[in-house]
């Protein structure tokens, strides 16, 4: 078991070491991030020119390169700074914003998997009842309706429909990550002023539609898996000699076929881990949430090399510490799988 | 039915007693008093109240002059104050039997006035300005306050030292956001306090006094982005510059927040300073033939930073040594490089040795508080560039910064201890809405009540939002910005650097079929870089309007032929293609481009390729391109030319080259490799010329020559859209957005009507 972790630690660094070569060099293709201001005219040549000495942007590529893998890899200089933020560095930038990203993003999937599991098993255990078709197309549904229109629907319906059509209240906020005011009572308190109670329960109320939104859109391939892993499972000798045993229903689908039905879900999960930190984009966007998913979009538009690549490298650590994960559980969870 | 019929009659005789009221509030409606006259509204609220009244003749003459004891007539009316008589007359030239008496003793009682003096009045004199505040301010109770030694004097005006000593204070509140009595002249910034009030002027005066502005609420308004930090100099673009324009304190272009403000505009006025250097009360010495000045700065007594600490002139001297240290990652830039020193002779007094010539030495200087980045500078500078002052500031301005909520919004909130009279709102509010549609959403359903009036909006958007009703609640303005869209062309291009092809190009364009097609209708075409308006904007620039046959015309005559294809080409043999470049997945500019390619190849036979690039900068640095489509502005009109076209870059240094080569590290900015003596000359005598009306026409010089020469297709102004919730009052974003100021400018002066 050891020689195979370290095996495989040893192939993860030369793997992340290439990615952040290669993606080193095609982001330095884009040009000198520095360079850029001077499409203001009133940012001088002088001013670049400092501004490069001081984020060392005067070497020459290789030593660039270093100097930058150096950093990340002991933070040092919170891995370089931001371009586009220019008095915080790119460690900054993503503590600050992965919390709200991993927050959003393990509520989608928790409940994702307890809608989707049980929904999975029975409709394998119901194949072509009116149940299974329901939430099939429910499951299709959800997975082809675009976020950025399920959360426009979304908010209309829960926050502007009431306010101008029923003249009351929003039933749920539009998004952002928490009101500017408080209404405690009679009160309206500013947001920090309030007990942290409250502050806690506005930002759940502000999550609730991102949440649903996202939920959505992610039940159905769950869904989907969890189906047909199970349908193939209770197809199989054991589960007929298990009924034939004349074993309780009941324990034949939760101990026998459950188990073997869950082990490709498992896989899945592990892969899932980058995306947990990824963050949603197009979420975060529609509804005015400060996430990873919109600093990776602003950051690589906005050319901000350093954070883009601390971004890169987060993800490439993340999938190949997935990959390792899903492996070592595929064997926890099946013992006729084997390391090698 | 009877019942009905005596209920219609009963109406009809109610109504019949309302006629002749509705008629006379009709009546409001003066012959030289238009829909548009700026105060229309105040005239008839005052005419209607029967507070005054018009003329026979169906006139107001609201630019005729008022009597003191017109005025006061005026004032008690509006209080609802009842004439009063005592036995023995308070002034010797207001006696019993004048018709003014019983008004001007129940003024005098009220004590709104005192006299000019010798126990008179001056009851037909005509009233001045001056002392219409004065007046006012004890009608409204400011009076003490307008007399306290302690009360910082302040009127934001051009000609702050043209005002009586009497009347500096009751002046100073009447500008203020809760009085709003006086106001300024818009082209020159001055308050004309020795003029005689018009009619119209003691009308709007009047007006406030029984109207003040509302107080209190809270306004949202959107961003599109957050700004990346609130220290004003180590960014000084885009969203920080809506947030701190008006809530901190006048930001001023790139160069300065604080010192002096900016009108929309264009008229800079003091701020914290109480002075703007001038060479006619030699607060600015030119010695020409030295090539060297000196600017005295002078700082109001009294004002203080937003945490109460009064600002110094050391705060000046140590932000300039500040933001010129090379660790410090400034940006912004307030002509350091001309600057031999600075010094502080007093606590008030700041004074600044140019060493060259600089035209903007009055735009203002770094002002930041040094009570709170010294401390910190003096560890190490660079720590400057990383410092808690860039989330939690502290300004000058009329607003605080109270939460910022990263990602989220900055709460601003009244500024407690402003020096210049609170703003109206208790709370400003910006929040960060990256998704148009999600803000849209937000403007609909009352959270939001002003969209960003800057770049982000486009046309077709506003235009589905337009359809959606939101105008009902709305006020959308389309204005047009300082960006433009252009072509930038490579004039070592051995077909593009014939100008004959390039004025061919502009004139087998159909630019308004351009707008039509693709901005809707939304845009104007552009002829040159200083934006509409601008005084230094030439005036009978080339429209190139569209004229393909003329085009043709010209390249024959020129020497050009067309070969067996159709296809054309220039005299020494080549055929001309031409390759357009813009960023990939603009899909605006590549509908442009396309429609561009058609154009030139129906009306010229020429074949335009669009080549997508990512990192316009790198391709415009290193000239591998014919042309680019990209945008931009000049947010200093003045010297609009100056960075783009000429060969030195006379703007800082002229060993320094512009034309960006290897040599230069590709610094350069002079991106179209522009070379042209003539114009090169202009702008060196544009940079040694200080006087501000000697240099408009040396700039309109220059655009006449770009406007001839085309180193770069000029295109369309870009438009901006914004919309702004009806119940939000006092805004004013002039007539260019962007040009020279924020749409926040004013921001202490909006308020919410109920």
């Amino acid at each position: 078991v050891r020689n195979y972790l370290i095996r495989r630690l040893i192939q993860s660094i030369v793997v992340i070491l290439l990615v952040s070569l290669a993606s080193f060099t095609l982001l330095n293709l884009l040009g000198d991030p520095f360079k850029e201001l001077l499409m203001n005219p009133n940012v001088q040549q002088s001013t670049v020119a400092k501004l490069e000495h001081i984020y060392h942007w005067d070497m020459p590529f290789l030593a660039r390169y270093f100097y930058w893998l150096k950093s990340f890899f002991l933070f040092q200089n919170g891995w370089g700074p931001s371009t586009t933020y220019l008095n915080e560095t790119s460690l900054q930038l993503i503590a600050q914003r992965i919390g709200i990203t991993l927050t959003l993003s393990s509520l989608v999937l928790l409940l994702s998997l307890l809608i989707s599991i049980p929904l999975g098993i029975y409709s394998a255990l119901h194949q072509y009842s009116s149940t299974d078709s329901f939430v099939t197309v429910l499951a299709f549904f959800g997975m082809s309706m675009p976020v950025f229109w399920t959360g426009i629907v979304f908010i209309y319906l829960f926050s502007i429909f009431p306010v101008i059509h029923l003249g009351g209240h929003a039933i749920l906020p539009p998004g952002g990550m928490h009101s500017t005011f408080l209404r405690m009572g009679q009160n309206v308190i500013e947001f920090y002023k309030a007990p942290i109670v409250y502050q806690i329960l506005n930002r759940a109320w502000c999550l609730v539609l991102p949440v649903i939104v996202l939920t959505l859109w992610n039940i159905g391939p769950w869904l989907r898996y969890q189906r047909s892993s199970m349908l193939e499972v209770i197809k199989q000798d054991y589960i007929r000699t298990a009924r034939a045993k004349g074993l309780k229903e009941r324990t034949i689908v939760y101990k026998h076929a459950f188990k073997n039905a869950i082990i490709p879900l498992i896989t899945l999960l592990g892969l899932s881990l980058p995306g947990l930190i990824g963050g949603a984009l197009i979420t975060e966007t529609v509804f005015g949430i400060d996430g990873i998913g919109r600093l990776t979009y602003n950051s690589v538009m906005g050319r901000d090399l350093f954070t883009s690549m601390s971004l890169i490298m987060v993800f490439s650590i993340l999938v190949v510490i997935g990959n390792i994960l899903a492996d070592i559980l595929y064997v926890i969870v099946d013992p006729r799988i084997k390391y090698q | 039915m009877k019942k009905v019929v005596v209920l219609i009659v009963a109406i009809s005789m109610l109504l019949s007693l309302f006629t002749p009221k509705l008629l006379s509030v009709n009546a409001a409606g003066f012959k030289d008093v238009t829909a548009a006259y700026w105060a229309k509204d105040q005239i008839n609220y005052l005419v209607q109240n029967e507070i005054v009244a018009g003329y026979p003749d169906g006139t107001f003459k609201p630019e005729g002059k008022v009597t003191r004891e017109d005025f006061v007539k005026m004032i008690v009316l509006a209080k609802g104050l009842k004439e009063y008589k005592p036995a023995v007359p308070t002034f010797t030239d207001v006696p019993t039997s004048r018709w003014s008496f019983g008004f001007v003793e129940a003024a005098v009682k009220a004590g709104y006035i005192k006299g000019i003096g010798g126990g008179k009045f001056g009851p037909g004199n005509n009233i001045k300005r001056e002392d219409l505040a004065v007046l006012l301010c004890n009608v409204i109770g400011e009076g003490k306050e307008a007399n306290d030694p302690k009360l910082v004097i302040a009127t934001f005006s051009n000609d702050e030292g043209a005002i009586s000593s009497y009347a500096r204070g009751a002046v100073t509140i009447a500008v203020r956001p809760e009085t709003q009595l006086l106001l300024w002249d818009k082209s020159t910034r001055d308050l004309r306090p020795n003029a005689f009030a018009t009619r119209a002027e003691c009308a709007y005066s009047t007006y406030m006094v029984m109207k003040p502005p509302q107080k209190g609420g809270t306004i949202n308004i959107a961003l599109w982005n957050e700004p990346t930090t609130l220290f004003y100099g180590l960014s000084g673009l885009g969203p920080m510059m809506d947030v701190l324009g008006g809530c901190g304190g006048q930001a001023s272009g790139l160069n300065a927040i604080g010192l002096v403000g900016t009108t929309p505009e264009g008229v800079v006025y003091p701020y914290v300073a109480s002075n703007i250097p001038s060479t006619k009360d030699g607060t600015w010495i030119i010695d020409k033939a030295k090539g060297t000045m000196i600017t005295t700065w002078h700082i109001r007594k009294g004002a203080t930073w937003s945490d109460g600490v009064p600002i110094t002139s050391h705060d000046l001297v140590f932000s300039e040594k500040m933001m010129e240290d090379p660790k410090v990652a400034s940006v912004s830039n307030c002509g350091s490089e001309y600057i031999d020193h600075v010094e502080a002779p007093d606590p008030y007094t700041f004074k600044v040795y140019w060493k060259k010539l600089n035209m903007a030495a009055n735009d203002g200087a770094h002002l930041y508080p040094a009570h709170i980045l010294e401390p910190i500078y003096n560890k190490d500078p660079s720590l400057i560039n990383t410092c808690d002052y860039n989330y939690h500031p502290v300004y000058a301005g009329p607003y605080v910064l109270e939460t910022w909520s990263r990602g989220n919004y900055l709460l601003f909130q009244r500024n407690p201890n402003y020096w210049a009279g609170a703003g109206l709102l208790q709370y400003v509010n910006f929040k960060v809405f990256p998704d148009t549609n999600t803000m849209l959403m937000n403007l609909l359903g009352g959270a939001l009540d002003v969209t960003p009036l800057e770049l982000g909006m486009d046309v077709k958007e506003a235009a589905s939002a337009t359809k959606g009703g939101l105008t009902n609640k709305f006020t959308e303005y389309v204005l047009p910005s300082t960006y433009f869209e252009h072509i930038t062309l490579n004039l070592t291009d051995p077909v593009l650097k014939d100008k004959t092809l390039r004025q061919a190009l502009m004139y087998a364009l159909d630019r308004q079929e351009l707008i039509k097609e693709i901005f809707l209708g939304q845009r104007v075409a552009s002829n040159g870089t200083i934006p509409l308006g601008e005084p230094g904007a030439a005036k009978n620039l080339n429209p190139y309007s569209y004229n393909p046959a003329k085009a043709k015309a010209m390249l024959k005559t020129a020497g050009y032929t067309w070969d067996a294809q159709g296809e054309l080409v220039n005299p020494s043999g080549t055929v001309v293609k031409i390759t357009l470049s813009a960023p990939a997945g603009n899909v605006n500019r590549q509908q442009q481009i396309s429609f561009i390619g058609q154009d030139w190849k129906t009306n010229l036979g020429i074949q335009v390729t669009y080549r997508p690039i990512i990192g316009t900068f790198t391709y415009l640095g290193n000239g591998d391109f014919q042309g680019i489509m990209w945008a931009t502005f000049f947010s200093d009109p003045e010297n609009a030319a100056n960075t783009e076209y000429v060969t030195g870059n006379t703007a800082t240094d002229k060993t320094m080259p512009n034309i960006p080569t290897a040599k230069n590290g590709y610094l350069g900015q002079d991106f179209a490799r522009f070379n042209n003596a003539a114009f090169d000359k202009l702008a060196d005598e544009y940079n040694s010329t200080m006087d501000h009306s000697a240099r408009v026409p040396l700039s309109q010089k220059m655009e006449d020559i770009q406007n001839e020469e085309l180193p770069d297709l000029y295109l369309t102004w870009y438009t901006v859209v914004g919309f702004v919730r009806k119940n939000v009052k006092g805004t004013d974003f002039g007539s260019t957005i962007g040009l020279t100021s924020t749409y926040t400018w004013n921001i202490d002066y909006w308020s919410l009507s109920k």
